[in-house]
């Protein structure tokens, strides 16, 4: 079972950093990467031992306090069952390779990943904004960014078109954050 | 004739490829998908989708939420199968949490998703109808809706944005005589479909219009990441619900359809044939309903009953806790993908001992269908990419999130 993870450790030394295992309903491997390379993608998919075909989703997360505070995460499943998460890590400086050649699924999933956090991919054919407004700025998804926003866009009934102006709230938004004693006591 | 003879006799340097907007506004588009096709005569060279126009930053608002607050979130994703998203939601949370839920809950949970797949599936074949120029069973199909949307508002009071299902079980027990009802309905719903079928399946213009059309070759649909009818529908027996049963599906007795060739006619099939499937579903479950608690009895995690909040301190002191500052969870990442109508739909959750999650990403199955619609759609007609766009059963809600 665990023989061909041992050998994808030993094609990739220096990429793998750790290998977890699940053993759910779907065996589970997490693959966590030092850093993010094309050809690792290319064995995955087309290695007779894995044959991870079936692109899932691709998607980022950010954490403010690491300097490589940008995580990205990969799913794709094995027609065996098995299911492959492989996650690596950047930062704002960084330009990661993009998946698009060996997942062409990833296409979409990348350019929301540049939309929302901004990081960006080498190679992409085609990096533009797709979920935020034409002319949007910022990236919403980023720990920094108010859930707010910056601007706010109204019809301007004089000017006969949308302006966009910095947001006015009537009232702050408010977040409540409590000390919770119950962590993990239920249950 | 004439015009194509005129066509080969210019120089190709003359012809230029036809650029038009389709959409926003157009209302083949289910609701906001703008497409920039290049068209060259009638047939699709390329078709680019815009969307985002319904992007309400769902996944941005839930990280300021907590955990029960998130939930409506959900239901306003995809608004027409709309109890299967909180479903989703509920099993993540659920799993990191570790709890399990009583069987009574699991029993009713999976009579309401199969009450979504048919609301959902009715919609599908019904408007991909009216997009192919079929009224007729677009009007049928309403009116059934409308009695399913009626048990949604008797189980939780809303017609469509239910909020039904809570982590730790489903938020209140099923009243008297609704079951009696949905066997009622369950029995005469099976003649409305035959009708449906009588109206679409051997018709000729439907036939015509929708054999041959988008096809997607089964190694097309992994590499773009597809699922549910449109992967079923290319012939790769892939269901959730079977190769990794949640709640009661172990226990309930069903086929899955697959299709033969990939084409729009076979996902109609493929939709229709799974909306029988669900009412034998439903009927097995109803049948077989065990006794017992509706949601779990732990009030650190589920909210207690109304009654008990009138005479007893403690509930009152569980209820304004849990709805003012929710149940932490400990740290942890999950990821659970369940069968909603549509496909795969997959939430990603993950936690840091706080009430409220770090991220919470939305695997909706239709952003990744949209993202296949050029390769459907190229070399087909203008008309034909209607009917594609139909067959694919997007709403804007889940792919623009």
């Amino acid at each position: 079972m665990f023989g061909f993870i041992f050998s994808l450790i030993r094609l990739f030394p220096n990429q793998i950093s750790t290998v977890f295992f699940y053993p759910t309903v779907f065996p589970t491997f997490v693959i966590v990467l030092k850093y993010r390379s094309i050809l690792l993608f290319k064995f995955l998919r087309n290695s007779y031992f894995f044959r991870a075909i079936y692109f899932l989703d691709e998607f980022g997360m950010d954490n403010l306090s690491v300097f490589k505070r940008y995580k990205l995460v990969f799913f794709a499943r094995s027609l065996g069952f098995n299911f492959f998460v492989v996650e690596s890590f950047t930062s704002d400086l960084a330009i990661t390779d993009t998946l698009e050649f060996v997942y062409p699924g990833s296409n979409w999933a990348e350019r929301e990943v540049y939309d929302i956090y901004g990081i960006l991919f080498s190679g992409h054919t085609d990096l533009r904004r797709i979920l935020t407004d034409y002319g949007f700025e910022g990236f919403p998804l980023r720990k920094d960014f108010p859930v707010s926003g910056y601007n706010q866009i109204r019809y301007d009934e004089s000017l006969k078109r949308i302006v966009t102006e910095p947001i006015e709230l009537n009232q702050e938004y408010r977040y409540f954050d409590f000390n919770n004693p119950w962590i993990g006591k239920f249950l | 004739m004439m015009l194509v003879t005129n066509l080969s006799l210019t120089s190709a340097k003359d012809i230029k490829n036809f650029n038009i907007n389709f959409g926003p506004q157009h209302p083949a588009a289910h609701g906001v998908l703008r497409l920039v096709i290049e068209l060259s005569g009638e047939s699709v060279v390329r078709a680019e989708p815009h969307i985002g126009l319904l992007h309400r930053g769902t996944e941005k608002l839930i990280e300021y939420k907590t955990y029960i607050q998130g939930l409506p979130y959900f239901d306003r994703l995809d608004y027409v199968s709309i109890i299967a998203q909180e479903h989703a939601y509920c099993l993540a949370i659920e799993n990191l949490v570790g709890c399990s839920v009583p069987l009574r809950a699991k029993y009713i949970r999976t009579i309401f998703l199969e009450v979504t797949r048919v609301l959902n599936h009715l919609i599908a074949v019904g408007s991909h109808a009216l997009d192919v120029g079929a009224l007729t069973p677009f009007l049928w199909v309403f009116e059934e809706r409308e009695k399913l949307m009626e048990f949604y508002e008797r189980v939780s009071g809303a017609r469509m944005h239910a909020a039904y299902f809570r982590p730790g079980g489903v938020a209140q027990d099923i009243p008297l005589g609704l079951l009696d009802d949905i066997v009622i309905f369950c029995k005469n719903f099976t003649n409305r479909l035959n009708e449906v079928e009588e109206i679409l399946t051997n018709n000729r213009i439907w036939k015509n219009r929708l054999i041959g059309v988008g096809i997607v070759p089964y190694n097309k649909a992994y590499d773009y990441g597809f699922s549910g009818p449109i992967l079923r529908g290319s012939g790769v027996a892939w269901d959730i619900r079977k190769v990794s049963p949640y709640e009661a599906y172990p226990s309930v007795d069903f086929n899955i359809f697959v299709g033969l060739y990939g084409d729009c006619y076979d996902r109609y099939l493929v939709r229709l044939y799974e909306m029988r499937e669900s009412l034998s579903i439903i009927m097995q479950l109803i049948n077989e309903l065990p006794g017992g608690h509706y949601k779990l009895d732990d009030h650190k995690f589920t909210a207690p009953s109304r009654a008990f909040i009138k005479f007893s301190m403690e509930s009152l002191i569980h209820h304004f806790k849990l709805y003012s500052e929710g149940f932490a969870v400990e740290q942890g990442n999950t990821y659970v993908s369940v069968e909603a109508p549509k496909g795969e739909f997959g939430v990603y959750l993950c936690a840091n001992d706080t009430t409220r999650p770090v991220r919470c990403r939305i695997r909706a199955p239709g952003f990744f269908h949209l993202q296949g619609l050029d390769f459907m759609a190229r070399g087909h007609i203008l008309a034909d990419l209607v009917t594609i766009i139909g067959t694919q059963d997007i709403v804007f809600g889940e792919v623009d999130r």
